[in-house]
């Protein structure tokens, strides 16, 4: 795995803690087009590699799964947040927007530089 | 901790893996389902609806092969698939098999009996019980294994000889 994919997957994670966070429990799919959603639609998903990306954050701890059905009766694996997975939502939302923030210092310099 | 916890249950997977086999194929399945039922809904044929969505998972062997290698550990996966694949060869062929084990145990039978031997002979303790009529013959043949051997082992490390 390359440098790239292992950016992408961080980020992959963080949107689906998000978007569970906002939505309550949802199914992958749901998940998929509700990140689509969000991004204004700019944003491709491959929708195969979120089922990966959920198994590593199940294991992990941060998303806990369990059959229901779904709002047209089908039977699908729902994710919830785990306490932990709030936690570490918080925690990574908050890297990420240090990150942006000191990224956007550098794009575009301010004038209060001394 | 939560790298711990994630090993521990890749291990575990693979333990597991045929009902999680099957949980990810239902889900993989519901998740066509609704994607092809939502493609209907924009209005395509029933064909291209499930096309499209099986496109846009991005092919269901290669999810499922993606899926695997994070529930499993890849590496002790494939070392236990060979081990079995050469049981079985061994089993298939026990002439082979029962020569390679005598083969095997004659090479290390040879290079315990003979190295017990010098290791008798380089002790200090032995050279104490010279005077001990302990029989020439077993001395002399010994000592001839010693030298032959030192020779040996000196041409290996490239040392110059060393007279005992």
């Amino acid at each position: 795995m390359g440098d790239k994919a292992d950016v992408w997957q961080g980020t992959l994670a963080l949107m689906v803690l998000k978007t569970i966070e906002m939505m309550g429990p949802l199914h992958g799919y749901g998940i998929a087009r509700r990140i689509e959603q969000t991004s204004g639609n700019l944003l491709s998903l491959n929708y195969g590699t979120l089922y990966p990306a959920l198994l590593k954050l199940e294991q992990e701890g941060s998303i806990a799964s369990e059959w229901g059905l779904s709002e047209n009766n089908r039977k699908a694996k729902f994710y919830r947040l785990t306490r932990s997975g709030r936690k570490q939502l918080q925690k990574e939302a908050r890297d990420w927007e240090q990150t942006t923030s000191i990224l956007a210092r550098f794009l575009s310099p301010s004038e209060d530089l001394p | 901790m939560k790298l711990l916890r994630a090993w521990a249950l890749r291990l575990a997977g693979m333990l597991l893996q045929r009902g999680r086999e099957r949980e990810l194929a239902d889900e993989i399945e519901a998740h066509l389902q609704m994607h092809s039922d939502d493609n209907l809904r924009s209005g395509m044929s029933p064909e291209q609806a499930r096309r499209e969505a099986i496109l846009k998972l991005g092919g269901v062997e290669s999810v499922k092969e993606a899926y695997r290698e994070r529930n499993t550990v890849p590496f002790v996966e494939n070392l236990l698939r060979d081990i079995r694949f050469s049981t079985r060869q061994l089993r298939k062929n026990p002439g082979f098999t029962w020569t390679a084990i005598l083969m095997l145990a004659l090479g290390m039978c040879a290079s315990v009996a003979v190295f017990a031997f010098v290791d008798a002979d380089a002790d200090p303790a032995a050279a104490l019980s010279e005077s001990r009529p302990a029989g020439w013959r077993i001395r002399t043949c010994s000592r001839f294994v010693h030298d032959a051997t030192s020779r040996i082992l000196n041409t290996l490390t490239g040392r110059s000889s060393t007279k005992s």
